[in-house]
């Protein structure tokens, strides 16, 4: 059923499919439209698919439960998952892997693709056949957005724009695909951009201005019946971005993703199905304090940096009877250079290498099976081997750390994780499942060289450590659903065992670099670390008139130590509920969020954050008008223009205060 | 067409190989600044070179004699500041046949550039002292220093040339000496060097530095670790048997 249904999203007929239940014990689908449907609730991955190409990737990724934010002001907030984040998990685009080239982390991947690039977005809730390899928590992997091919010659487009009062936020996009026998092509661009927004204090919040663009372009050309040649190139590029959690801001950042995959499917043979990609990224990433006002300067500095990715992957999958069957080999190279020089008033500008030109080699075969066992019973199980070879690159990198980063700085690594899952469904109505994964991770480049890193949360400068152990995590999650026509209720619940978790200690004796940092902190593997909580969800549905969904999460997780572990988001619940009378939606909405004072503040510089209700409403309505279909959406955010933040926001920046705002798309 | 152009490569290299092998062995003083000349009563001209137009510190000096004067030969150097009301000289190291470059290789730490006065150097040749006046410029960074010591003492402090520091653990050489008279600045061994790295416009060190240790000739051999480029000063406490003789002096680095 599952690789049916993947199958068909791979064939391009995802948005045929929007309401599509899709039943797997693996990947969870959620399609996105103004709206996020929830379809499937007892695995441990999530799909999500755009068709408002409106909203941001941020303000997608906010809705998905289980999705924790990290957030240095309006913009690139940084997924997590469950509170795990940055080498935790892995963030891919269509299975490429690629980095950001920021060493303050201002450009999380996800900051790099828009909605309009993307068919869907998958969330992986923990190690599985879609999240394999090199994470202990999952990841996400945006999906990119695949040309179709039709039997006559079709061009059919959208385009729209939106305009948000707080902050003057404005967008404009455009979608064009044309299709024949052969033939696919899609064409899309947005541009963003916003000023400082107000807080709910009505008070402007210097630095939350943005600008970027984005374009996508996609070309398939079918070789045979049955394979197809895809060629994908993304560009993205932000501009004067702020971010006023941090010292810093962004004078730009540009990344360029490109991509040939070619495609095979064999509809009822045995090896059903192989996708093979090459691909290259490229991230030009250049802090800037130049705006900020002289009294905040301590020193002038620029700190560009940049990110390098090549890399493929191949897909096989085989269709024997009721196993379905999957193998991956994937590998890459990734390169990062960081630098930063400092403008004294007096004096020669200083110069250094703060990711001293640092590379990873990777390479990962993976395999995962899976199968029904009985008519009641199904079973998904997989496992993953790789092999990394992390070090410098360049003389100048290795002196630079030589004297203080002690040991040998090249590494080699293997690593393996392995999951097991079986579901059991005891009714139509009732499934439950149980997961169970044993994986590990490699440190991150930053983790293992990062050169004097300064970590705004606890206010560090950090020394990476070429010593570090993998981080490894012994997970189990076990859930259930109950669905009806008209209700939908599920639960899942996971604790995570972490070994060798890795996180910073301070560094006696060793001078900070940072003007105003506490000192220095290096990264360490700590014995054990624990990650605990649940995601529940519900549905009730009234013909089509009336549908309340509910949208819960919650994360507990302390180390060795009993310490709260950092950017661990408090209980949080979604509930909206959506009427629809005479054609046009109505959609009040409430986002609450719990009082977070599980926090550590001397191991993680982390103080306790308020709870917060904050309310919303929109009003939409689409119709015909003659052969085109026209889309308006109107409404309030912040409605009581609450002053509040969320607990995983750097330095507790305020999110939005109350805004007013429309879009209209129309679509031909 | 890859073929080709390795091919080209290739040949390329072979060429320019070729080409090297036809030159005359090099000149030894080809790359070096010449600060004077003199002639000996035999007629045999000696020559001084310097690395580059001196400046106030601790500077290489090169003398060249005839071949025929060969390895053995007498040599001294010794220097002196003329600072019209009073004379000095300063510290210096005796210069060592160099095999490979027939040159003889000495030091002289000018202790002051040509701003204070007039210096000379004086080469000795057996028993023939010619003089050579030579101008020093004002060093960019303070290179050495001339400090006081709690026992009423003088010592000058030098660091090795500057030429060549990089980001991350350098190689730092320290050349100390005392004052014995106006005339006379033999080396010193055996004191204790502390040196703290400081980037002077942050006010932060660096971890993972190596204190100089005495290895003979007055020389102290350490390591500082430069985290970037940019003004950095080392710091200096010197002491001996327990007793802090300066704990005030500091040289600064460039780069």
């Amino acid at each position: 059923m599952k690789h049916k249904i993947l199958t068909g999203l791979i064939g391009g007929l995802a948005f045929l499919n929007v309401h599509a239940q899709i039943d797997t014990i693996e990947i969870k689908n959620v399609w996105l439209k103004e709206i996020v449907i929830q379809t499937d609730t007892h695995s441990n991955s999530k799909e999500v698919l755009s068709s408002n190409k409106q909203k941001s990737t941020d303000g997608v990724l906010n809705t998905i439960p289980g999705v924790s934010l990290i957030k240095r002001g309006g913009y690139a907030w940084e997924p997590g998952i469950r509170g795990l984040n940055f080498g935790q998990v892995q963030t891919t685009i269509d299975g490429m892997a690629i980095f950001g080239a920021c060493t303050d982390r201002m450009d999380p991947v996800s900051s790099y693709i828009e909605p309009s690039n993307m068919r869907s977005i998958v969330v992986s809730y923990g190690t599985n056949e879609e999240a394999s390899g090199n994470n202990i928590g999952g990841g996400v992997n945006f999906k990119i957005r695949q040309p179709s091919f039709s039997s006559k010659k079709q061009i059919k487009g959208n385009a729209g724009t939106g305009y948000e009062s707080n902050g003057n936020a404005f967008n404009i996009f455009s979608a064009v695909d044309y299709s024949n026998k052969r033939i696919g092509v899609n064409v899309n661009a947005i541009y963003r951009s916003a000023d400082n927004y107000k807080t709910g204090q009505n008070k402007a919040l210097p630095f939350s201005q943005y600008t970027k663009w984005n374009t996508g372009l996609g070309i398939k050309y079918k070789t045979t019946e049955h394979s197809n040649l895809h060629l994908n190139y993304i560009h993205d590029e932000g501009r004067n971005i702020g971010y006023p959690a941090l010292l810093m801001d962004v004078l730009f950042a540009k990344a360029d993703i490109v991509s040939l995959t070619h495609n095979i499917h064999l509809p009822d043979k045995a090896l059903n199905k192989i996708e093979t990609k090459v691909y290259y990224n490229f991230i030009d990433h250049a802090m800037d304090d130049t705006r900020r006002p002289a009294e905040e300067v301590f020193m002038h500095m620029d700190m560009p940096g940049t990110s390098e990715t090549i890399g493929l992957y191949s897909n096989i999958t085989w269709q024997i009877d009721k196993i379905s069957l999957t193998t991956k080999f994937s590998g890459y190279q990734n390169r990062l250079h960081s630098e930063m020089t400092m403008y004294p008033e007096d004096g020669t500008p200083m110069f250094m290498l703060t990711l001293p030109d640092v590379q990873r080699r990777y390479a990962e075969m993976n395999i995962s099976a899976s199968a029904d066992l009985s008519e009641k019973i199904s079973l998904t199980a997989g496992g993953t081997i790789s092999t990394s070879s992390s070090g410098l690159f360049t003389e100048e990198g290795k002196h630079t750390i030589q004297g203080t980063l002690q040991g040998d700085t090249k590494r080699l690594d293997a690593i393996y994780s392995f999951f097991v899952n079986p579901t059991f469904n005891l009714s139509p109505k009732a499934v439950v499942f149980l997961n169970g994964a044993l994986s590990s991770r490699l440190p991150t480049l930053q983790e293992l060289y990062g050169f004097y890193l300064f970590n705004r949360p606890d206010g560090y400068d950090y020394l990476g450590n070429p010593d570090l152990k993998k981080e490894s995590s012994f997970n189990i999650s076990a859930g259930g659903r109950y669905r009806t026509g008209s209700v939908s209720l599920s639960a899942k619940g996971f604790a995570y065992f972490m070994m060798n978790y890795i996180a910073g200690r301070v560094l006696p004796g060793y001078d900070k670099m940072t003007e105003i940092a506490f000192g220095v902190k290096q990264y360490q593997n700590l014995p054990s670390a624990l990650l605990t909580g649940f995601e529940a969800e519900g549905e009730v549905k009234i013909n089509n008139a009336l549908r309340f969904t509910s949208t819960n999460s919650f994360s507990y997780g302390k180390d060795f130590e009993k310490n709260a572990l950092p950017f661990i988001p408090p209980f949080r619940s979604i509930d909206k509920l959506e009427v629809v009378w005479k054609d046009v939606s109505f959609t009040p909405e409430v986002v609450f969020a719990a009082r977070q004072s599980h926090v550590s503040n001397t191991i993680y510089g982390e103080t306790a954050s308020p709870s917060y209700a904050v309310f919303n409403f929109s009003t939409g309505k689409d119709f015909a008008l003659k052969q085109n279909r026209i889309y308006l959406l109107a409404g309030v955010t912040n409605i009581f223009n609450l002053d509040y933040y969320d607990h995983t926001s750097v330095m507790k920046i305020p999110e939005r205060g109350r805004s007013f705002f429309i879009q209209t798309k129309i679509q031909w | 067409m890859k073929h080709i152009l390795y091919g080209l490569i290739g040949l390329s290299l072979i060429f320019a190989s070729c080409g090297k092998t036809k030159f005359e062995p090099e000149n030894p003083t080809q790359n070096l600044h010449k600060l004077g000349q003199g002639l000996l009563s035999t007629g045999d001209t000696v020559a001084l070179f310097s690395e580059e137009a001196l400046i106030n510190g601790y500077q290489k000096i090169f003398i060249q004699l005839p071949a025929t004067y060969g390895s053995s030969s007498n040599i001294k150097i010794s220097s002196l500041m003329d600072m019209g009301t009073m004379k000095h000289s300063s510290p210096s190291v005796p210069p060592i046949y160099n095999n490979q470059s027939g040159l003889f290789e000495a030091a002289v730490v000018f202790t002051m550039s040509s701003n204070a006065g007039s210096w000379q150097l004086f080469v000795t040749v057996g028993s023939e002292t010619l003089t050579i006046p030579v101008t020093v410029a004002e060093s960019p960074t303070k290179i050495v220093g001339t400090y006081t010591s709690t026992d009423n003492e003088r010592y000058v402090i030098a660091l090795y040339p500057t030429k060549g520091f990089k980001v991350g653990l350098n190689d730092i050489y320290l050349l100390i000496s005392k004052r014995e008279s106006m005339m006379n600045f033999p080396t010193v061994d055996g004191l204790k060097v502390e040196m703290t790295p400081e980037m002077v416009s942050m006010g932060h060190g660096s971890p993972n530095n190596i204190d100089p240790v005495s290895i003979g000739g007055g020389v102290y051999k350490g390591k500082a670790n430069f985290t970037m480029t940019g003004d950095w000063r080392l710091n200096l406490k010197i002491s001996s048997e327990g007793n802090i003789l300066i704990d005030n002096a500091y040289l600064d680095i460039l780069f």
